[in-house]
């Protein structure tokens, strides 16, 4: 289970006029196993700032993050390290990679780092592409040529290899037409039926309402 | 003291007359680990990374590895040729400039032979391959493995040197700005062949950069330092996107998009 409790959130710039910006106060929330919990409220209400404070890329102000037993403010950064090796991922719109490694490379990374081994991570790295529609002939080639929404389904691949328990998605289907949104669509369902927590940032409505457990508005809390 | 560390330094100092290089830093590293140390130029970044090799003298603080049969060794306390030796097994440092870690008058090949002759490699074809090998995953050209360094370009000197430290598997690489003197695609090259050491061999690394880029690909924690004290320490993507100090926050705020 996933628990965000009193969570609160500022940032204090201290090179531009010690501005302080307060981005939400006292969130409180739980995702179950096998739940997906979608984030909204407009642009600027702190959805991606609140998938990082779970994540553990900035620091909570005040409140806690709990995932399972493990408290995120009180982690030193190895517990973070050790829990996303093992237990949490993070797919964001993003992807950023060592420039020149292959994609199929890229992709496996997750699986190597908990100690599989590499003809076993290939083998599932191939199947997760070629379900994710990724050309054959792009695999071994640096996803960083490719376009926006290849790059997206390779950090989805990334993110889908392993059967994380806690998953945090980040407009996942972000730039995707509707073909691939439906096979990652898919993914979700399939990661939410085996039991994984996950919360998710969805700006497309009917994917929100295809995936969907419940939805948190962080403008009305 | 726990067992399982492989390296640890506790608060150094070092002093240059009445100057601070750097001061009251500790630090220590698992094994396969990578540790960033980032800051402007004149931070103590090197001084310090120099200190803790046992390349300089430290004022104070006490500096520890955890060497092959699990005893620990404290540096500050071991004989001069005692660290020699552990430099040259357990460890390995590459300099910002290549012409500090190489020989420069002998050739690429025996550049990396050496190196494997001082732990003990004697077969000639074997030492040979083992050269071949490296200069083929550093992508400098096998036929100038006769050649000397000084006829290579700035950028394969340093490759070079990279080939010569990690041909003996060290367990602990400190690396200067490794990637300051080549060019963007190499530099991914020589990062790739990094994180792909960490993982296999669980090589631990620090790494010393002012390259922002640079730590958020390879480094799991990073400290940051401003006029050699250490003024954030953390997790790698926190201190680079949620920046807590004053300092951090403008060295991050400086860079066009890391």
């Amino acid at each position: 289970m996933i628990q965000i409790k009193n969570l609160n959130k500022s940032f204090e710039l201290y090179n531009q006029n010690n501005t302080n910006i307060n981005v939400f106060k006292n969130i409180n929330f739980k995702v179950n196993k096998g739940e997906v919990v979608a984030l909204t409220g407009n642009s600027g209400t702190g959805k991606s700032t609140l998938l990082k404070l779970i994540y553990g890329s900035y620091i909570i102000s005040k409140g806690d993050v709990l995932i399972s037993d493990i408290n995120i403010r009180k982690s030193t950064p190895r517990d973070i390290l050790k829990l996303r090796k093992n237990r949490l991922g993070y797919v964001s719109q993003f992807l950023r990679v060592v420039p020149r490694v292959p994609t199929i490379e890229v992709v496996i990374e997750p699986l190597l780092d908990i100690g599989c081994e590499k003809n076993i991570a290939l083998k599932k790295g191939q199947e997760i592409l070629e379900r994710l529609k990724i050309p054959k002939n792009l695999w071994n080639l640096s996803p960083l040529t490719f376009s926006g929404g290849e790059q997206q389904r390779v950090n989805i691949a990334r993110g889908f290899i392993y059967n994380y328990p806690y998953l945090l998605l980040d407009e996942p289907t972000a730039s995707l037409d509707q073909n691939n949104k439906n096979i990652v669509l898919d993914l979700i369902e399939k990661a939410k039926l085996n039991g994984s927590a996950i919360i998710g940032i969805f700006h497309d409505e009917i994917a929100r309402n295809r995936v969907a457990s419940r939805e948190v508005n962080l403008e009305n809390l | 003291m726990k067992q399982d560390f492989l390296f640890k330094a506790s608060n150094i100092s070092k002093y240059y007359g009445q100057n601070i290089g750097c001061k009251n830093v500790s630090l220590d590293i698992n094994p396969g680990e990578v540790l960033g140390i980032v800051g402007e130029s004149g931070s103590g970044k090197s001084t310090l990374l120099n200190c803790i090799y046992g390349n300089l003298e430290v004022d104070e603080g006490d500096i520890f590895l955890n060497d092959k049969s699990k005893t620990i060794l404290n540096f500050t306390k071991i004989s001069e040729p005692k660290l020699r030796l552990i430099q040259r097994s357990d460890l390995a440092f590459v300099h910002q400039n290549p012409r500090d870690g190489l020989r420069m008058n002998i050739s690429a090949g025996g550049n990396i032979g050496e190196r494997l002759m001082a732990i003990g490699h004697r077969n000639y074809g074997e030492i040979r391959e083992i050269a071949s090998n490296w200069l083929e995953k550093v992508e400098i050209d096998v036929s100038r493995i006769d050649d000397k360094p000084s006829t290579f370009s700035g950028g394969m000197q340093q490759r070079l040197q990279i080939a010569r430290n990690l041909v003996t598997r060290p367990r602990l690489i400190f690396m200067d700005e490794p990637t300051g003197g080549l060019d963007v695609s190499v530099q991914a090259k020589i990062l790739d062949l990094l994180r792909n050491l960490v993982r296999e061999l669980g090589i631990a690394a620090i790494i010393v950069t002012h390259d922002l880029a640079v730590v958020r690909l390879l480094a799991d924690r990073i400290i940051v330092m401003q006029n050699g004290n250490v003024v954030e320490a953390g997790l790698c993507d926190q201190v680079l996107d949620d920046p807590q100090h004053k300092y951090s926050q403008l060295l991050v705020s400086s860079v066009l998009q890391v």
